[in-house]
């Protein structure tokens, strides 16, 4: 299997496969973390594949800058976490969209990603943005560290701080059931 | 999670409970939502740009590539022309009339032919280049 990076190269001289393929490794995780991260701000699901297709097309536009040598995950979701930063920077914070709000008692698996969903909304959005990328997206502190643009320690501070917050509202969650 | 937990119990307790909750999260995400048609209109809307790429990747490379021709040519040339001469010299001395300058004439024109052939190839091959590096996986 071709690395990412070998693809990059290759949409950088135009080819439609190997973007296909790219899109192919990245749509699921991409349009989650987009529709997470603009959560809050009256996104729609026709807003949040807005955001997903500028952010294709900004990997297309920029393919040519691309370093071979240069991560290819660290750079695609910088890129966007630009895009949200952009969008979120002409919206304020709104009711989330109720088409993702359940209608019926939820499953189990429903009631944890509802838990999730309240968990990210407590967060302050820079915080949401590293547990959103370390642990929905996995990546590592330095691949955090690369996409924020920002030195390890921030990344862990930050990561600390949200996860002393989320520890906090599960331990007040707790006493309250 | 227990409140009577040590501060590093409350951490771990509290990653272990967000990875479990954005795990199901991902679940929920990957079960909503049309990839297929996404990813048509996502494609539709690049498509431009990756052609633009692509012309733009294969006008570069033809350039690189006749550039690359091109510099012998004056080699090739001045060779040709000491050869057509030489043949003429030898044809004149055995041939009789107007027939050393037809057959060293008729060569001369399948070797221009045959470079003017061999230039004219060189944008096909880079496109048949291009063309296999571009074939679907």
């Amino acid at each position: 299997m071709e690395s990412d990076e070998a693809l990059m190269v290759e949409i950088a001289q135009g080819s439609e496969p190997a973007f296909r393929e790219l899109l192919r490794r990245y749509q699921r995780p991409l349009s989650g973390y987009l529709r997470r991260q603009s959560a809050g701000r009256a996104v729609d699901v026709s807003e949040v594949e807005d955001l997903f297709q500028e952010v294709w097309l900004r990997v297309a536009r920029s393919a040519g800058s691309f370093r071979p040598s240069a991560r290819f995950r660290p750079w695609l979701y910088r890129i966007a976490l630009n895009v949200v930063r952009d969008f979120a920077g002409g919206r304020s914070p709104a009711a989330v969209d109720s088409r993702f709000e359940p209608v019926a008692e939820p499953t189990a698996r429903e009631g944890a990603a509802l838990e999730a969903e309240r968990m990210l909304e407590a967060l302050a959005p820079e915080q949401r943005e590293v547990v959103m990328l370390r642990y929905y997206l996995d990546l590592s502190e330095a691949e955090m560290s690369e996409v924020l643009d920002v030195p390890r320690g921030t990344v862990k501070s930050r990561l600390h701080a949200a996860m002393s917050r989320l520890s906090t509202l599960a331990r007040e969650k707790d006493a309250e059931s | 999670m227990t409140e009577s937990g040590s501060l590093t119990n409350h951490a771990s307790g509290s990653e272990a409970r967000v990875e479990q909750a954005m795990t199901a999260l991902m679940r929920s995400d990957s079960a909503a939502g049309d990839d297929e048609r996404l990813t048509r209109t996502t494609i539709a809307a690049v498509r431009p740009w990756l052609v633009a790429r692509s012309r733009r990747a294969y006008r570069r490379q033809v350039a690189l590539a006749m550039t690359a021709a091109l510099l012998p040519l004056p080699l090739i040339v001045a060779y040709d022309r000491a050869l057509l001469e030489a043949l003429y010299v030898v044809a004149s001395s055995v041939l009789p009339g107007p027939l050393p300058a037809v057959a060293v004439g008729g060569y001369a024109v399948a070797a221009v032919l045959l470079l003017g052939a061999t230039y004219a190839a060189i944008p096909l091959l880079v496109d048949a280049k291009l063309s296999t590096g571009r074939a679907p996986r």
